[in-house]
């Protein structure tokens, strides 16, 4: 057996393990007396979530109720579509932002010291205001991920358009480029690579935006789910909710790095992650 | 030797460091380079040679005197014909070796035909041919300098400035680019003024030395170098006008050390 295979059934037999003792441990007679972190009110169980998420996804039904038949995929693309626009407009945005104020002296000295503190404020802080502003639905979310996408993204866009060696610039200038040739060449591809560097990172960001944006504001959505089913005390509910957002989650990250990889290939450190599991 | 292409005259040039009293970094610096003359500048690091270099390449301004390109004044500026290969590496790691290259001709509009040929003889001639695909990280650093030097020469400068530019590689390498330097200029004889610490590389290489003394730097002589070209990089290091120049070079630097 080749490491690869080995390494594939170590992951299945892991998982197979958890769900094993997820599903049967509860079912010792007495177990939640000193472990009632067992109780399947808080845990349900593997197979009761299996037939939960089986219904919502084949029957289809009443889209009013959270959770009703069929409309867990109404809720997903909820999730999904604000998190993909949260992350193209935040990740345009601050590369725009990163890259003026990294060339303009000026104007970075006089907007620097504001952003830092902006940047520092904790965004959900920020959620009622919005939520009073943009009201409960997709604008609010999509604002929400921007706000966060967009400083990640600034600061280290910003960060790579001022590390370029002045060798480099002057090398170029020598050569005979003009300053449109010197930003078409040298400046934008290498403040590119710096925002495309932290790509998986800005999709990450632009889920919690939207997720956290669904907590408190949200009438649809993944975040909206679980927050439905807390208060229904519904522990099957809340697990279906996050083992989808985990899905998606990962599923959205794995194509940003993958984007990243794709515009970076001229950078050394991806290609050592060929042939990687 | 023919005319002087580059003149420098009087060069001063003072630092200040902070609240410190401000040093001086060169010292009325004048030599003058002709036509097609290989001239090297060695000293004790911290001399300025560098800070002297960028100040020819119109990079940097002195504090005061001039510095003339082919008669004309160009302190400041940097003249079309001049060529500068840096210590650091500045080749465009996200474009390939072939882009690289031809990146001058690119940047002063040359037609792409003629660009594609002059291109294709700057491949040639320094041996990178198949690697006009790769990427920068995937050569050696000696390539990398390679395709530095070649990303110079492509487009024909007249006088080439070069800033230690063979000082990080290991000697096995910097000799083949000593032997490649050495046959791409006997073919194209540009002027050059070659900035080392290395003083075995300023004899193999060069038509005449300038020996600067440290803090300030001035220039304490000029030497010429009379070992007949084409010479062989190897076997230069063997022979007797090699030995006896190196042995009286090494005893004027010495004093520096004192």
């Amino acid at each position: 057996m080749g490491r690869r295979a080995a390494l594939i059934a170590a992951r299945l037999a892991l998982i197979a393990a958890v769900l094993l003792i997820w599903e049967y441990v509860p079912r010792i007679p007495g177990i939640t007396r000193w472990a009632p972190i067992f109780d399947p009110f808080f845990i349900s169980a593997p197979s009761r979530i299996a037939a939960k998420f089986w219904e919502l996804a084949t029957t289809s039904g009443d889209q009013g109720v959270v959770l009703k038949s069929g409309n867990l995929f109404v809720q997903l693309w909820a999730t999904l579509w604000a998190t993909l626009l949260g992350f193209v407009v935040g990740v345009s945005t601050g590369f725009v932002a990163g890259l003026v104020l990294s060339q303009t002296r000026t104007l970075a000295d006089i907007f620097h010291p504001y952003l830092v503190a902006v940047n520092a404020l904790p965004r959900i802080a920020l959620v009622p205001l919005i939520i009073m502003i943009f009201g409960t639905g997709l604008g609010a979310k999509v604002v929400l991920a921007w706000l966060i996408v967009f400083f990640i993204v600034f600061f280290n866009t910003y960060a790579g358009g001022r590390a370029i060696e002045p060798a480099v610039l002057d090398a170029c200038r020598i050569l005979g480029a003009s300053r449109r040739q010197l930003l078409r060449t040298v400046v934008i591809p290498h403040v590119a690579g710096w925002t495309f560097a932290i790509l998986p990172l800005a999709m990450s960001a632009s889920i919690i935006g939207v997720v956290i944006g669904e907590f408190v504001g949200g009438a649809q959505g993944l975040g909206y789910i679980i927050t439905v089913a807390l208060g229904q005390l519904e522990a099957t509910d809340l697990f279906v909710a996050l083992i989808t957002l985990c899905l998606v989650a990962a599923a959205l990250i794995g194509m940003a790095a993958r984007l990243e990889r794709r515009l970076l290939h001229w950078r050394p450190e991806h290609l050592s992650h060929e042939g990687q599991v | 030797m023919g005319t002087a292409v580059v003149e420098v005259r009087d060069i001063t040039r003072r630092f200040a460091h902070g609240d410190a009293e401000a040093f001086t970094a060169l010292d009325r610096v004048s030599f003058e380079v002709s036509q097609g003359e290989f001239l090297a500048i060695v000293g004790p690091s911290g001399c300025g040679k560098s800070t002297l270099l960028n100040i020819v390449a119109g990079l940097k301004r002195p504090d005061s005197g001039a510095v003339l390109i082919g008669g004309r004044e160009t302190t400041g500026t940097t003249p079309r014909e001049m060529g500068y290969l840096f210590q650091e590496d500045t080749v465009l790691p996200w474009y390939s070796v072939e882009r690289n290259i031809a990146l001058g001709l690119e940047y002063r509009g040359m037609a792409p035909a003629e660009a594609r040929t002059r291109a294709e003889w700057a491949l040639e001639v320094s041996g990178l041919t198949e690697f006009r695909r790769s990427y920068p990280h995937q050569l050696s650093g000696g390539m990398r300098r390679r395709v530095a030097l070649m990303m110079t020469l492509v487009v024909d400068p007249k006088i080439l400035l070069m800033d230690e530019p063979f000082g990080a590689l290991d000697t096995h390498t910097k000799t083949r680019l000593h032997a490649s330097l050495l046959e791409i200029w006997e073919k194209t004889r540009q002027t050059i003024v070659f900035v080392t610490h290395d003083l075995m590389e300023a004899i193999t290489l060069s038509d005449r030395i300038i020996i600067m003394s440290g803090r300030p730097g001035r220039v304490k002589a000029a030497y010429p170098i009379r070992i007949p070209r084409p010479r062989d990089v190897i076997k230069v290091k063997d022979s007797e006008e090699y030995l006896d120049d190196f042995r009286e070079i090494w005893r004027i630097l010495g004093e520096e050390f004192v």
